[in-house]
């Protein structure tokens, strides 16, 4: 296989990824969400937590019913739903980023360490990841916090710990693969040492796969986080997160459905989003493994 | 052969020792200790905890003060009621929409279904749920909104299968009974059956691609064969293939999905026991259940992994 600079591959990504049209939608959305929940607080019409007591389960203006004050209605305690959202936007996607950031630094110092450890002891940390691979998520995640109590902040170290087994899996294993390559032995024939084989020669070889598992995880630790909220264990009420108010919404689907529809939607585009991005991103950087 | 035997149940071990740790550490959160312990050290009543769990002795739940593996059985055939259920609308609908899918390449019902089968895998169950309740249940009126039975069918847990019992009760209620149990059961089983559906469709639609395009089907074609019969006796064959090695992953999503369906449709099962068990701080219950849940995980994988084994030769040679 021919190894092209990796500017060079990148620039062809880039030519393959602008081509999908589903990967454009996705990033689009994305984009739009990032920036309204980078901007929520500024734009949001009012505090999250503001209770407006008489104008309580107001539909959105769409509805006849609507009131111009509540473009997407109020809750059952008169919160403004589309405050709410905003300020849940900024929350879930900080609290997605920084459980992805911290499970993906962890795993790949992990997963780079293993690759250089010796045989036997590999293969045992192997198999635990494998372990924690094959166990339910949402499983491990509540027997986790069902340990150090419920709680936003247990719900995220329960999701980090979750997600780290899967970077640890690719690290590895891309590195493993890269390790025997004709160039990697040249290498070490010069007198490479293993660190700078690692960040020289390997590194921009395995970044293609990192960074499909980082899009993907993405989706995963959000939708995590949203599960935890929407049973209980994650972020507790009154604070606007997406899968909390969907949790509150529970009572209220038949007479008031946009307390559900609403949050639920939010959650619904981004996941979607991350995720046809990370489709093109994944075809974009292997097109081998192109449909 | 002997060899990757011997490597998964080095595996097997590995995964009940971890799997067994930390539920003691689960059981060690309880405020009254739910094993009466004869040692002090942590480490020596590990192995005593170990002893106890042979013996059928799980524990007694705080809150309903019974033995926690009773409750477990009792709660978990509605669960797999429902896995079962839901495992066969996604396996036969997600292989149908995949195989018509890679026959109508590039056509819209491939864009579609496609489309489709991403949407569904991007959805997040507790929403889709809800939103399942929103149109068929409160809308429409088709289906309940929670629950296995109708109150007013008095059924005896004979075997506990809902399905099953109420066929049991056949001469008390005719075909009536079973048929609102179904009715019961529709909603929740399409709900927890949508994003596998989605994932065995598209891997059906690619992995069969994939083998279309060898060449043992080019000579297939050239000596005459009907579509039909290259994709449903040749090619199927072996795209099958990938999709039970992806199977394993299924019931991981399967398990996760199970927890918050029953949660949403208020369904009896071991989802809704292990919730109400968090929340509540009932250490002796949260450990079993994790335990007998994960033990169902790794044993289907392991049985997954010796099927595969079994099925592919190159796996079987020692290498």
């Amino acid at each position: 296989m021919i190894k092209l600079p990796v500017s060079a591959n990148n620039r062809a990504a880039w030519t393959i990824f602008r081509q999908n049209k589903g990967a454009m939608i996705g990033a689009v959305i994305l984009i739009i969400i990032l920036i309204l929940a980078i901007i929520g607080p500024w734009i949001s019409p009012y505090d999250p937590a503001r209770q407006f007591t008489n104008k309580i389960l107001i539909p959105p203006i769409w509805s006849p019913a609507g009131d111009f004050n509540f473009f997407l209605g109020t809750d059952d305690l008169g919160r403004d739903i589309l405050s709410r959202l905003l300020h849940g936007a900024r929350l879930s996607l900080q609290l997605t980023f920084t459980v992805v950031l911290i499970a993906a630094l962890s795993g790949i110092l992990i997963g780079a360490g293993a690759a250089f450890l010796n045989q036997t002891l590999r293969s045992l940390l192997m198999r635990i990841m494998d372990l924690l691979l094959s166990f339910p998520s949402l499983l491990l995640a509540i027997a986790i916090v069902a340990i150090i109590g419920p709680g936003l902040p247990n719900a995220i170290y329960a999701v980090v710990i979750v997600l780290i087994p899967q970077f640890v899996r690719i690290t590895q294993s891309s590195i493993s693969d890269e390790l025997n390559n004709d160039y990697v032995m040249a290498a070490r024939l010069d007198g490479a040492s293993s660190l700078r084989l690692l960040s020289h020669h390997v590194w921009p070889n395995i970044t293609p796969a990192l960074t499909v598992q980082l899009t993907f995880s993405f989706s995963t630790a959000l939708l995590d986080i949203a599960a935890l909220g929407f049973l209980g264990l994650g972020a507790q009420p009154p604070m606007a997160e997406w899968g909390t108010m969907l949790s509150e919404s529970r009572a209220f689907i038949q007479f008031a459905p946009w307390t559900m529809t609403l949050p639920g939607l939010a959650i619904f585009l981004t996941v979607l989003s991350i995720n046809l991005v990370g489709d093109g991103i994944r075809d974009a950087l292997d097109p081998r493994l192109n449909r | 052969m002997i060899a990757s035997i011997l490597k998964q149940l080095g595996t097997l071990l590995i995964s009940l020792l971890g799997l067994t740790v930390l539920t003691f550490i689960l059981s060690q959160q309880s405020d009254t200790p739910i094993h009466p312990y004869q040692s002090d050290s942590a480490f020596i009543q590990y192995f005593e905890y170990i002893q106890f769990l042979i013996n059928g002795d799980w524990g007694i739940s705080s809150i309903h003060k019974r033995s926690v593996l009773k409750d477990f059985l009792q709660h978990f055939p509605a669960t797999i009621e429902l896995i079962v259920f839901a495992m066969i609308l996604a396996v036969t609908t997600g292989l149908a929409l995949g195989i018509l899918a890679s026959t109508r390449r590039g056509g819209w019902l491939d864009n579609t279904l496609m489309t489709t089968s991403l949407v569904g895998y991007s959805m997040p169950i507790f929403w889709w749920g809800m939103l399942l309740v929103l149109l068929f249940s409160l809308t429409l009126g088709w289906t309940p909104v929670a629950g296995r039975i109708s109150f007013e069918y008095d059924i005896q847990p004979f075997t506990r299968f809902m399905l099953i019992d109420t066929l049991l009760h056949h001469n008390k209620y005719g075909f009536d009974a079973f048929l609102n149990a179904l009715h019961h059961l529709i909603l929740p089983a399409v709900t927890l059956s949508t994003i596998p559906m989605a994932i065995i469709a598209r891997m059906t639609r690619s992995s069969l691609l994939a083998v279309l395009k060898s060449e043992y089907i080019r000579t297939a074609r050239s000596k005459g064969i009907s579509k039909q019969r290259i994709i449903w006796v040749h090619a199927l064959r072996n795209a099958l293939q990938p999709i039970l090695t992806i199977s394993g992953v299924q019931i991981s999503i399967i398990m996760s999905g199970v927890i918050i369906t029953e949660y949403i449709f208020a369904w009896p099962g071991i989802g809704k026991w292990l919730l109400e068990a968090v929340s509540r701080r009932d250490f002796a219950s949260i450990q079993g259940g994790v335990l007998a849940l994960s033990i169902i995980v790794i044993a289907f994988n392991l049985v997954l992994d010796f099927l595969s084994i079994y099925l592919n030769p190159r796996l079987r040679r020692p290498s």
